[in-house]
């Protein structure tokens, strides 16, 4: 795809977020005319994006929501149900026509229809309900631009006079810009034009319904104006009204003027810089920060040669305490300070907040719940957590699957919920947090919970345990059966979630970025999936330990702690050897053996315990070395992935240490 | 084969030793030739694996030729291993470090002076080999080295689940 065609989707699809958004606002809020401003600054460029890159069907759609919109924003019209849906229907449609564009298939979407609905809202022929009905002859019209006033006031002070002029245009006519242009040549021979509404530029290129606007200043009388104007063909009607600037006062006019000037001004700033008011409401921050779209490629090369940085800095400091000179240890230091904050300033620029991908769901979640005939509160929290690009572009569709999933599965029927003494709205909690060097999103809704029986007698029915083991299990083992391939236990495959990934594809996208899926579950009360995501790929922190003579590093997001105890204190329980962790008691792992190395008899035994979900391990190791930030490799195609190894990383000395994947460990 | 090569009917190769059998590789498929490097054991893996080094900040697996083929293993002096070099060798995505006693040189041979193989060669299946090639009083074997790194044999000792816990 080329550049400028990336540009454009990334941008689009943006400005579609932006554009759900707002709607479910203004939904929420329909007083809030604010909202609006920012939907037509939104629809106004993907207009003109799409009109560039020659996307016409694109372009016409949006460019009818704009005049739907406009009317909303100068109270021509009331924010109704029937207009936000067909406004919604017409943010599905413009995704759609993105994504068949982002497929190269251009925007093949027939939205005839839509249109068609649009220009019925527009042309008033959808009674928009709850509003009186709109007159054909009260037009509103805005107030001219505050330079246009402060011109007006000047030339009713020197005794001239200043009019509004409202043209109506035959709606057959053919050529209305033609007919504009004529009635402003014609009243410019008269007078001067100071303004118009919409704008010049605008009647120029059609962008007005039947009528519009002009504000004039001239020595003419209203009906020499009106009879110069109707001549023009097609011209329908023409109202002349002597304009007075709104607070008019006889004192110090030019300061009204431009104290007015200002208010607009900023008024206008206001609107720049986004839906002040509503944004506050939601208690989230959207102040816009200057940004800079660079191409992910290129960050990674930067990342790739920091890695590289990273590696020569430990060894020079391997070399420096060795030399022993105190400039140049000195200097090391200070070096070792400054890759450190280049590293977290690079390891930045390719976190992005997770807001960019929450803004998606709300939109998504109302669709659904609609499809579904229930009701719930969504609560959403965290938005500024950052992520890795890379890692969000990966799992936001798994973030749709797990939202489905609560939603179809989860979440009970309003009457359900009724009997259950519930209340009938149900709640779905989407939550991000950052633990240590993970990233959580949890999506928890309070709805019936997963049955443990149900998941049992699946398990036992496939053969995957006896009866007898399946009592023995504890209730988290049981629901990570949930996660294996073909392992449904819905009743019937519906709509939404039945079809598509499972859940067995969302563990294994997850853990192939590193990271982990789990659920908890309380019957009755509701479901917790939570996702733990490593921050970000390429750089961990770890806890270098000694095997033997061997150095491994252990990834430090598994490490819980280090302990030791008496070798005479392991106890023996069933052929396992188990050590104390937090007054219980946990398996011991000799890594000796799992990599093919003698146990040396050691009064001690120095252990590390790893956490993987909710299950402990304790791993044998001869010496812990410390921790360290290594950059992670992979051990190549040859070798590929191996079972306990999560790759390898080059040491200070320029040796290579293999990673230990500890979480494999606690699942084996 | 490359096209352009198909013209003069004539290819490079790598010339090494390996228990005493003079072995080419084709030129194309090296990367470069490298000294011995500390390198840091794989464990679970076959023991002709030799484990990973570090190649210019990337990480290398090297394998024992010697192994690989099941020969006699390395017995050499001081300074025969000083002459042990490894070669690096690349196949589509697959980029390995190959031990070997020592390398000669590199020589064009043609295609006229290439013949199948036969069944064994300095103890080395033929399925391993893509042919013989005499040049003067020298005889060459040239690896297959598709069949060399295939990894089967790899992946059928992979599955360590069941022997650890």
């Amino acid at each position: 795809m080329d550049q400028y065609m990336e540009m454009f989707l990334n941008e689009s699809y943006e400005h579609l977020d932006t554009l759900n958004q707002l709607l479910l606002q203004l939904e929420q809020h329909p007083e809030e005319v604010e909202v609006v401003h920012e939907m037509f600054r939104a629809a106004h460029t993907l207009k003109g994006m799409a009109a560039t890159m020659g996307f016409d069907r694109l372009a016409e759609l949006t460019h009818q929501m704009e005049n739907v919109m406009d009317q909303l924003r100068n109270h021509q019209l009331a924010v109704t149900t029937p207009i936000l849906d067909t406004l919604f229907a017409c943010a599905t449609a413009l995704e759609t026509m993105l994504q068949s564009i982002e497929s190269g298939a251009g925007d093949q979407l027939d939205t005839a229809d839509l249109v068609a609905q649009l220009k019925a809202i527009v042309s008033g022929e959808t009674p928009p309900s709850g509003q009186a009905e709109k007159t054909g002859n009260a037009l509103v019209v805005p107030e001219p631009e505050a330079a246009a006033i402060a011109v007006i006031r000047e030339a009713l002070e020197q005794g001239l006079f200043a009019y509004e002029v409202l043209v109506r245009l035959n709606e057959q006519t053919a050529l209305k810009s033609v007919r504009a242009y004529m009635v402003f040549r014609n009243l410019e021979e008269m007078g001067t034009i100071v303004g118009s509404y919409p704008s010049a530029d605008e009647i120029e290129k059609e962008k007005f319904d039947d009528w519009f606007a002009i504000w004039l200043i001239t020595k003419q009388s209203e009906e020499e104006i009106r009879e110069e104007i109707l001549e023009i063909l097609d011209v329908t009607d023409v109202q002349v009204k002597p304009y007075h600037p709104m607070d008019e006062q006889t004192e110090s006019r030019k300061q009204v003027a431009a104290a007015n000037a200002a208010e607009t001004a900023a008024s206008a700033v206001r609107q720049e810089t986004g839906p002040a008011a509503p944004a506050a409401a939601r208690g989230k921050s959207q102040t816009r920060n200057q940004t800079l779209r660079v191409d992910l490629g290129r960050i990674d090369r930067l990342m790739n040669l920091i890695s590289e940085v990273v590696i020569d800095r430990s060894r020079l400091s391997l070399i420096s305490s060795r030399l022993n000179d105190p400039e140049l240890g000195e200097t090391v230091d200070h070096l070792h300070r400054l890759v450190g904050e280049l590293q977290d300033v690079v390891l930045k620029l390719r976190m992005v907040p997770i807001e960019n991908m929450f803004n998606r769901f709300p939109r998504m979640i109302r669709d659904l719940t609609r499809e579904l005939n229930k009701q719930v509160e969504l609560e959403m929290r965290g938005w500024e957590t950052e992520l890795d690009r890379t890692i969000m572009d990966e799992i936001s569709d798994l973030m749709v699957h797990l939202i489905r999933n609560s939603l179809d599965h989860g979440i009970e029927p309003p009457e359900v919920r009724r009997q259950l003494g519930k209340p009938e709205t149900g709640k779905l909690l989407i939550a991000a947090y950052q633990r240590g060097n993970s990233v959580v999103i949890e999506v928890a809704d309070d709805g019936r919970g997963i049955q443990r029986e149900a998941v049992l007698n699946k398990a036992i029915e496939k053969g995957l345990i006896t009866p007898e083991e399946g009592k023995s299990l504890t209730d988290f083992q049981v629901y990570q059966f949930l996660f294996m391939a073909g392992f449904s236990t819905a009743k019937q495959v519906s709509d939404i979630s039945g079809r598509g990934v499972g859940l067995d594809a969302v563990k294994t996208k997850i853990e192939s970025l590193g990271g982990s899926v789990y659920v908890h579950s309380t019957p009755g009360q509701g479901t917790t999936f939570s996702l733990e995501l490593p921050l970000t790929m390429s750089i961990i922190q770890a806890l270098l330990v000694k095997v033997r003579d061997e150095t491994y590093a252990l990834p430090l997001s598994n490490v819980i702690e280090i302990a030791k105890i008496p070798a005479a204190k392991v106890k023996q329980v069933h052929h396992v050897e188990m050590v104390p962790f937090r007054g219980d008691w946990i398996p011991l792992f000799r890594l000796h053996h799992f990599l093919e190395l003698e146990v040396p008899p050691h009064e001690e035994v120095i252990y590390i315990v790893i956490q993987q979900s909710k299950s402990y391990l304790a791993l044998q190791v001869d010496e812990t070395l410390g921790e360290e930030e290594i950059v992670v490799k992979s051990l190549g195609n040859y070798l590929g992935a191996r079972f306990g190894f999560a790759g390898a990383t080059i040491m200070g000395d320029g040796n290579v240490a293999l990673i230990l994947d500890g979480a494999q460990f606690v699942q084996a | 084969m490359p096209a352009e090569d198909k013209v003069t009917q004539e290819q490079q190769y790598v010339l090494f030793e390996l228990a005493g059998q003079e072995y080419g590789v084709n030129v194309h498929q090296v990367l470069s030739i490298e000294r011995i490097p500390e390198i840091t054991r794989v464990p679970r893996t076959p023991k002709f694996v030799m484990g990973v080094m570090n190649l210019r900040g990337e990480v290398l697996p090297v394998i024992d030729l010697r192994k690989r083929f099941a020969l006699e293993s390395f017995e050499g002096k001081e300074a025969q291993r000083e002459q042990q070099r490894i070669i690096v060798v690349k196949l589509e995505e697959i980029t390995v470090g190959m031990v070997v006693d020592m390398v000669r040189d590199v020589l064009s041979i043609s295609a006229e002076q290439i013949e199948p193989p036969p069944s064994l060669v300095g103890g080395i299946q033929a399925d391993y080999l893509d042919g013989m090639a005499k040049v003067g009083e020298r005889v060459m074997v040239l690896l297959n080295l598709e069949k060399t790194l295939n990894q089967k044999e790899l992946t059928e000792l992979e599955d360590f689940r069941g022997s650890i816990g």
